[in-house]
């Protein structure tokens, strides 16, 4: 632990010493000089002149709009672009500019959750380093030169024209696309996904004969295995994915889905699942094949397997998978992450004897999601290099960052005479592209979608575009010579649903829900199983293991990297090892220990994939439940074009290591580690690991709960308190950890909410993060006797953590200016302008979420302040601050109710957290409205407070966490 | 040496200063903004409009009983009038006619704002003017000023004593005295 006593509040000036908080030390200094400069005099002179304060002025807009009130948000219908799953979002935009974005609870398939990326979407709006105008050759210019420049070279070789974008599934973007390709005869379209999933398309293909991703349907299934598929945190539609998960846990009395994890790093759905089974990821498809070998012999046809080679799995683990998911046929989903066709061949063969197809995998609504073809990626790769690509438009990717092989696809964009990238800043790839045409950012922009074959979804502004901007519709339309050229999105937009999809029904209404659900359930096509019997043994084949396995993997909070300028998504730790602002080499503790190294430690990467070496160094972490001979890497990283956010604000200095590298063409990749003697300092927001046998993340077992038991309670009565009153409402909220997977959405939601600001590496590392909330994640031991020590596969425990808003509040007790005092309807109130920032408070606090503002967090660039929520009040240094339940959200509900002269319904008022969760695992309401759903969990028989035995009553308490397994744990 | 400054700064603090603050009409304390009067860019006259013409007040505040703001009109709301009074003196036709051209520019006005709360006061008009509370408890007799003034002091005991006034004397209105009511 650091003693936040050694931290000086005004660091000496060192070299090294990050330039936000050199330059704010000078400020501070300036300031304190200059206060005892002028202190005198300016008392004396504001008294004498009547304190008349800076005039300020007030502008109306010229012509009022009948349609905004100043000071009234309004929200609008859009999608989220923050990854390729495109979930319906809503957009709060309030006095011209969009504050916060939510899930839109009326798009089927997110329904109303946001995962952490998009949540943080919002700031990317104002970003900084935002392009802000086209450029051609590094030199601004107009929009028609730009034009002109593009038409010209398309014109001069539209065979040689090569359009390279990410998954494009809006059916606008397809018509435009197609136009393009007729306008340019002879010119191609290659679709490619930074992290790709091209494995499972091209297995269908060769299965079912139809080239798609299947829908996977977690709500229709009642055991679902996942063969390192990270469904629940990165994998092809987590927020849909995990509210159908949770929703098939929510009550235990009314089915249960089973989620059994096979995976070799700690991934958030292993983290979650009923069971996990830690697996090398070398022994994965030989699992697979012993798991379809186990299944046909219980469905009683012909096997085409051969035995798979033994090792590093207990096959008795197998066989019990393979008879529960036997029981569930019909109801039963496999799952598997890798993009390897062979493995992606042998889960097809599982599913078709499972009878998911059909069922629990389905082709009528088929995703969309990620449409990236390895094989086109490639071609396009050898035709540049081989000169037959003369005009290269890139539309929302960043290969030069992202492929495996970025050296070779750079050497072969040098052979292409004219290159573009419709990109929304200077990153790696449009760095080197002769012209750049800044495209809207999502919340600018006209767009379409079509994340599930039939769901189709709509994105429009919620502002004017910041910058000269345009959107990459209308460049493409701009850049073939069509007909639509010069309209707009919207309108060409318009035409094409008109014609496609609306069907009679209005445009605006449509455009108001956002989304449009025209999808079918498909009639499962027939299985071939030639080929299954070769990808069986290619898949189980383990070539001889030397060094450790690499696996990388998105993380929660990155993904694949687009997001590296946006602060938030830097500062929120990583679900699982509470690491902020880097990436790191996961290694099992034992590995770890074996290296000799601890947590911190840099080591040397070296391995060889597909014919290139790769050398990285990076630091080493001990991450419980990571094979042992396993190392995972975050992508998403390591972005050196990206802004000065993913420079840590420093130039040249660059956010993590890129591991994009380390991607292998199906097969394993494995490598060499070596300390460097080297250490880097990790930022880390949770250092103690284990819950020391207390009761805090609970858990009980669906047999227990089945037998009445929910764990044990232990009741805490007496109190020398007097108690409170509270005649009208009392407020309260009920967090289930059965639902919580621990996806810090609810963070970063709260984060745009409530305008916390964001410290930056070094002050996380000083313990000095401002998130009113935070997720605490608990490793249990699978051996009691060995408290104290991480299990090799432990039990993980989230536990969502943020001002209890006690009722016997120790916080109250001890301000001596009374700037924390409890509300008449329960909460526990801070008063920023009451606040002298003694810190009593936070010192007396048992739960530790109260935050100190020990600078004033003042963003480096203005446009960022349009960020901020007009209804929360901005904090200053030396203040305390802490969760209000959103008591604005609070008060706004209130007002509403009464402005309208009804009654408050339950529900009605959700604050930040509630609202951004994708599982709703969090619930608010009025505690004295026995009614309401928050006092009908709170009288859960799984419900508990934290630290009950300190009576200080809280008002927020949990539902303990329910697994589908033998004997409790932790 | 020292006891001399010392009775030279009492002279001045209690001899001087404060007889000085108590007799002058228009001193305060810190942060109270009573009387605030500024010279605002147009003679926009609230007497005029909202006294003789008694046009009611959200003619123009349009806002109020939906928003935290009031809201200053926009220059279309003042030409809804001035479209066809374009004024009966001269210095009314002068000003009126700034305004049309104005409008025509698309320019807006840039007032001086009379009121202004703290940043970390969350005052809301609707909720007061939802539930009956007449502008002119808060801002004076508007129809009596010409250049528009700061009536109330608008400090957190006024407030609250209006606040406590409704629970206490039987007003019927619940109003909260709670910190977090403005304070978020």
């Amino acid at each position: 632990m650091n003693n936040a006593d050694n931290i000086p509040v005004q660091p000496e000036p060192t070299d090294d010493m990050p330039p936000e908080v050199a330059a704010e030390r000078e400020r501070a200094l300036i300031n304190r000089r200059r206060f005892l400069q002028i202190s005198g005099l300016a008392a004396l002179t504001a008294v004498a002149a009547g304190c008349t304060g800076k005039p300020m002025a007030v502008a109306p807009a010229v012509a009022r709009s009948p349609e905004t009130t100043p000071g009234v948000a309004y929200w609008y219908a859009s999608t989220c672009q923050a990854c390729s799953a495109a979930c319906g979002m809503l957009m709060k935009v309030r006095d011209g500019r969009p504050i916060k974005v939510e899930g839109n609870p009326q798009h089927p398939m997110s329904r109303g959750g946001l995962c952490v990326k998009g949540q943080a979407s919002v700031l990317g709006l104002y970003d900084p380093d935002r392009l802000k105008a086209p450029q051609l050759n590094g030199a601004p210019l107009t929009w028609a030169d730009l034009d002109k420049a593009v038409a010209k070279a398309v014109r001069a070789a539209p065979d040689k024209v090569r359009i390279l974008s990410c998954t494009q599934n809006g059916i606008t973007a397809r018509n435009i696309v197609n136009e393009f390709l007729q306008l340019a005869p002879g010119a191609r379209h290659v679709s490619y996904d930074a992290v790709s999933q091209s494995a499972i398309a091209q297995a269908h293909r060769l299965s079912h004969g139809n080239a798609a991703v299947p829908r996977y349907r977690l709500d229709k299934a009642a055991v679902v295995a996942s063969f390192g598929a990270d469904f629940l945190g990165t994998w092809i539609s987590p927020v849909e994915f995990a509210r159908q998960w949770a929703d098939a846990r929510r009550d235990p009395a009314h089915g249960f889905l089973k989620h059994v994890q096979i995976e070799a790093a700690m991934s958030l759905s292993g983290a979650n699942a009923d069971q996990r089974i830690r697996l090398p990821e070398s022994a994965q498809g030989a699992a697979l094949v012993l798991l379809a070998k186990n299944l046909a012999a219980r469905a009683g046809i012909n096997d085409p397997f051969a035995e798979p080679p033994a090792g590093g799995f207990d096959p008795a683990d197998i066989a019990k998978l393979a008879d529960e998911l036997w029981a569930a046929r019909g109801k039963a989903l496999v799952l598997c992450g890798a993009n390897d066709l062979n493995r992606q061949l042998v889960t097809n063969f599982i599913n078709h004897v499972l009878g998911g197809y059909g069922a629990t995998l389905d082709f009528g609504a088929a995703s969309q999601q990620k449409l990236g073809d390895d094989r086109e990626l490639a071609t396009l790769v050898d035709d540049m290099e081989a000169g037959k690509v003369s005009t290269l438009i890139l539309w929302g990717v960043n290969p030069a960052y992202d492929m495996p092989d970025a050296a070779r696809f750079v050497a072969g964009l040098k052979k292409v005479a004219f290159s573009v990238a419709i990109s929304d800043r200077l990153d790696e790839t449009a760095s080197l592209c002769s012209a750049v045409a800044p495209d809207h950012q999502a919340l600018e922009s006209w767009a379409d979608f079509q994340p599930q074959l039939g769901l189709h979804s709509l994105s429009q502004p919620g502002i004017r575009p910041l910058y000269r901007t345009r959107g990459a519709l209308e460049s493409l339309l701009a850049w073939c010579g069509s007909p639509r050229a010069g309209k707009h999105a919207r309108d060409v937009i318009r035409e094409v649903w008109e014609k496609q999809v609306l069907n009679g029904r209005k445009w605006n209404d449509v455009l108001e829900q956002g989304v449009l659900d025209l999808r079918a359930e498909g009639v499962p096509s027939k299985f071939d199983a030639a080929g299954v019997r070769d990808a069986g043994a290619k898949a189980a084949a383990r070539a001889e293991a030397t060094g450790f396995e690499v696996i990388t993997c998105e993380s929660v909070q990155q993904g694949d990297g687009r997001h590296a300028n946006n602060a938030w998504l830097q500062e929120v730790p990583d679900p699982l090892s509470k690491i902020s602002w880097d990436n790191y080499a996961a290694l099992s503790p034992a590995a770890l220990a074996k290296l000799g190294a601890k947590n911190g430690d840099l080591i040397a990467l070296q391995a060889e994939v597909a014919g290139r070496k790769v050398a990285l160094e990076l630091a080493a972490v001990g991450q419980p439940g990571m094979a042992d001979n396993a190392v995972a890497i975050a992508l998403g990283y390591g972005r050196t074009h990206a802004g000065r956010m993913a420079a840590a604000n420093s130039p040249g200095a660059v956010i993590g290591v890129n591991a994009f590298a380390l991607i292998g063409a199906g097969g394993v990749v494995t490598a060499t580690l070596k300390l460097t003697g080297g250490k880097t300092p990790l930022a880390q927001t949770q250092t103690h690991d284990s819950q020391e046998g207390r009761p805090h993340a609970m858990e009980t077992t669906l047999a227990a709960l089945h037998h009445g038991g929910h764990g044990e309670h232990a009741a805490h009565e007496g109190s020398l308190w007097p108690g409170q009153k509270y005649n009208g409402r009392r407020w309260g909220m009920v967090i289930d950890l059965n639902a919580c997977i621990g996806c810090a959405g609810c963070v970063v939601g709260c984060q745009a909410e409530n305008n916390i600001p964001v410290v930056g590496k070094q002050e996380v590392g000083a313990r000095r993060e401002m998130h009113w909330m935070r997720i605490d994640r608990y490793y249990s031991d699978d051996k009691p006797a060995d408290q104290g020590a991480v299990a090799d596969n432990p039990t993980v425990n989230f536990q969502p953590m943020m001002c209890q808003h006690c009722e016997n509040a120790p916080c109250e007790t001890v301000c001596p200016v009374l700037a924390t005092t409890h509300s008449s309807e329960g909460l526990n109130q801070q008063t920023y302008n009451r606040c002298v920032g003694t810190r009593y408070c936070a010192n007396n606090c048992p739960y530790k979420v109260r935050r100190f503002n020990w600078f004033d967090y003042k963003h480096d660039d203005p446009t960022l302040n349009l960020v901020l929520n007009p209804d929360v009040t901005i904090r200053s240094r030396g203040i305390m601050e802490k969760c209000s339940m959103c008591v604005q959200r609070i008060q706004e509900g209130k007002l509403a109710a009464a402005r309208e002269g009804r009654k408050l319904s339950d529900r009605e008022i959700r604050p930040a957290c509630e609202q951004s969760c994708p599982t709703q695992a969090i619930v608010f309401g009025d505690l004295n409205d026995k009614g309401s759903e928050v006092s009908k969990l709170a009288a859960s028989g799984r419900n508990y407070v934290v630290l009950g035995e300190l009576q200080v009553k809280p008002v927020v308490s949990y539902l303990s966490k329910v697994r589908d397994r033998h004997e409790v744990q932790g | 040496m020292n006891w001399r400054i010392f009775i030279i700064v009492f002279i001045l603090t209690f001899g001087i200063s404060l007889p000085a603050m108590m007799t002058l009409g228009d001193v305060h304390l810190i942060g109270n903004h009573q009387g605030y009067q500024p010279e605002q860019p147009l003679p926009f006259s609230h007497s005029l409009h909202a006294g003789q013409l008694a046009l009611n007040c959200q003619y123009c505040h349009s806002a109020a009983d939906e928003s935290r703001h009031a809201s200053v009109p926009s220059l279309s709301t003042c030409m809804n009038c001035h479209n066809l009074a374009k004024g009966n003196t001269e210095f009314a036709k002068a000003n009126i006619a700034k305004i049309a051209a104005a409008y025509e520019k698309g320019e807006p006005v840039r007032w001086q704002r009379v009121h202004n709360l703290p940043d970390f006061v969350h005052f809301n008009h609707s909720a007061h003017v939802t539930k009956g509370v007449d502008c002119q408890t808060c801002h004076g007799n508007v129809p009596e000023m010409g250049v528009m003034r700061q009536n109330a002091d608008l400090t957190m005991g006024w407030c609250v004593n209006c606040h406590r006034d409704q629970n206490t004397l039987g007003k019927g209105l619940a109003a909260p005295t709670d910190c977090d009511t403005c304070h978020h």
